[in-house]
């Protein structure tokens, strides 16, 4: 994949849920990351 | 980048229009840090927004959906999901998402709208393969995970997993799922770092809030030592770092980088009124940020070097090869701004390769060769 010249995608979604912690694997070729749930607002 | 382990602790920003920002730091209701910082993006309460999917964003269109405002200090998210993030309610103030930038794709964190953040929650633990979009669930109970850390050889993860007896040190394999407990014990564990050979961590444990301890243990679980102690309101993380030869820890304690021999002697500081230690490939300094620069400390002793002043704030990042460094940051004489730049590690002229960034680490690509671009903005490739 060119990432210079590609388009933008959607890797993996998760409804309602929050992505955050990615880090890249060493080789380059995964992502690993924490999904949790949308917290409530106090 | 303020990280702190889940439920207890609570970042609390405040905004100041054309001054430092600062950021208080509670744990319960007690407030037990502050800091100043570069001025924060404004936030309005309705542009909270939520970010639920992993996107690979276009060079050319960085870090949509989020994007700055002409003429305004305030992030604009799309409406639609402002309409989400109603519905959901979201206060979180950072976000990690990614982009590239001229050939390099870069995980990064975004720091998103909300004027107070609880910093964690239930997580569990995913890991998505970034050409076939193929996605692992690694980890599915009730505990809450956090801070996952790639083992030297990427076939393990290491994570902060949170219950309600206490903070563990997991270890998962990747191909399979099994989970190993490293570590059990009191207090919110944070900074989680492997060693070069994949046969160690080092991780930060702070029982209280003004107390908190350096240690390390082997990635079976044997081996725990304590190799530094210290008493001090942790504004700032203390990113502890393997050197490249695995023989010394570099950590940030208050405003303070210190070197400490894994075998267990005494801590050294290398540099006073800095934070953020990078190693570099060849192990002979350590990168370090001051309030107004990135400075280079020698492993032995010595005086740090000016490597690039009149810095607002900066998030470097060592190429793979240590000739030059990349980070994120605002300089005096921009337009208070983030954005991303390369300088060599002699030091020299900075190169602006991104307009518009966010206020972390860059990631370099593996091989980290860089060329300037057609466009003449630099373009770093594999």
């Amino acid at each position: 994949m060119n990432l210079a010249h590609g388009k933008a995608r959607r890797l993996t979604q998760l409804p309602d849920a929050e992505i955050r912690d990615l880090e890249w694997s060493p080789d380059g070729r995964r992502l690993a990351f924490v999904a949790g749930e949308v917290p409530e607002e106090d | 980048m303020i990280a702190l382990t889940p439920p207890l602790f609570r970042l609390q920003l405040q905004q100041q229009e054309r001054k430092l920002g600062c950021a208080w730091l509670t744990f319960g209701r007690k407030r037990v840090g502050s800091m100043a910082g570069p001025p924060l993006e404004r936030c309005k309460e309705s542009e909270r927004y939520v970010q639920s999917g992993v996107v690979l964003e276009d060079c050319e269109r960085k870090l949509p959906p989020i994007r700055r405002q002409a003429g305004s200090r305030s992030f604009v998210c799309p409406k639609e999901l402002r309409q989400r993030s109603a519905r959901n309610r979201s206060t979180s103030s950072h976000r990690r998402g990614t982009f590239c930038a001229a050939g390099v794709l870069l995980a990064v964190s975004l720091a998103a709208c909300g004027g107070e953040a609880r910093l964690g929650r239930a997580g569990q633990l995913f890991v998505v393969d970034v050409t076939s979009g193929e996605r692992r669930q690694l980890t599915n109970d009730e505990r809450s995970r956090s801070n996952p850390a790639w083992s030297p050889d990427g076939r393990r993860l290491a994570l902060v997993s949170a219950g309600s007896e206490g903070g563990s040190i997991e270890v998962v394999r990747v191909v399979d799922s099994e989970k190993r407990v490293v570590l059990r014990g009191r207090g919110f564990i944070e900074g989680l770092d492997w060693s070069p050979s994949g046969n160690a961590l080092a991780f930060v444990r702070s029982p209280e809030p003004t107390r908190w301890t350096l240690e390390t243990v082997q990635a079976d679980g044997s081996g725990h030592r304590l190799l530094a102690r210290h008493r001090s309101v942790r504004v700032l993380p203390p990113d502890p770092a393997w050197s490249p030869d695995g023989d010394r820890i570099a950590y940030a304690a208050g405003a303070d980088v210190f070197i400490v021999p894994r075998n267990g002697a005494p801590p050294r500081r290398i540099a006073a009124g800095s934070w953020a230690p990078r190693w570099s490939p060849d192990g002979d300094f350590v990168l370090v940020v001051r309030a107004h620069g990135l400075f280079m400390a020698p492993r032995a002793k010595g005086r740090p070097l000016l490597v690039a002043g009149r810095l607002i704030d900066a998030h470097p990042a060592w190429s793979p090869l240590g000739h030059e460094i990349a980070f994120s940051g605002v300089t005096v004489a921009g337009d208070r701004r983030y954005h991303l730049y390369l300088l060599s590690a002699q030091g020299g002229r900075l190169r602006r390769i991104a307009r518009d960034v966010v206020s972390t680490t860059p990631a370099w690509s593996l091989m980290g060769a860089c060329s300037p671009s057609r466009s003449g903005t630099g373009a770093c490739a594999s």
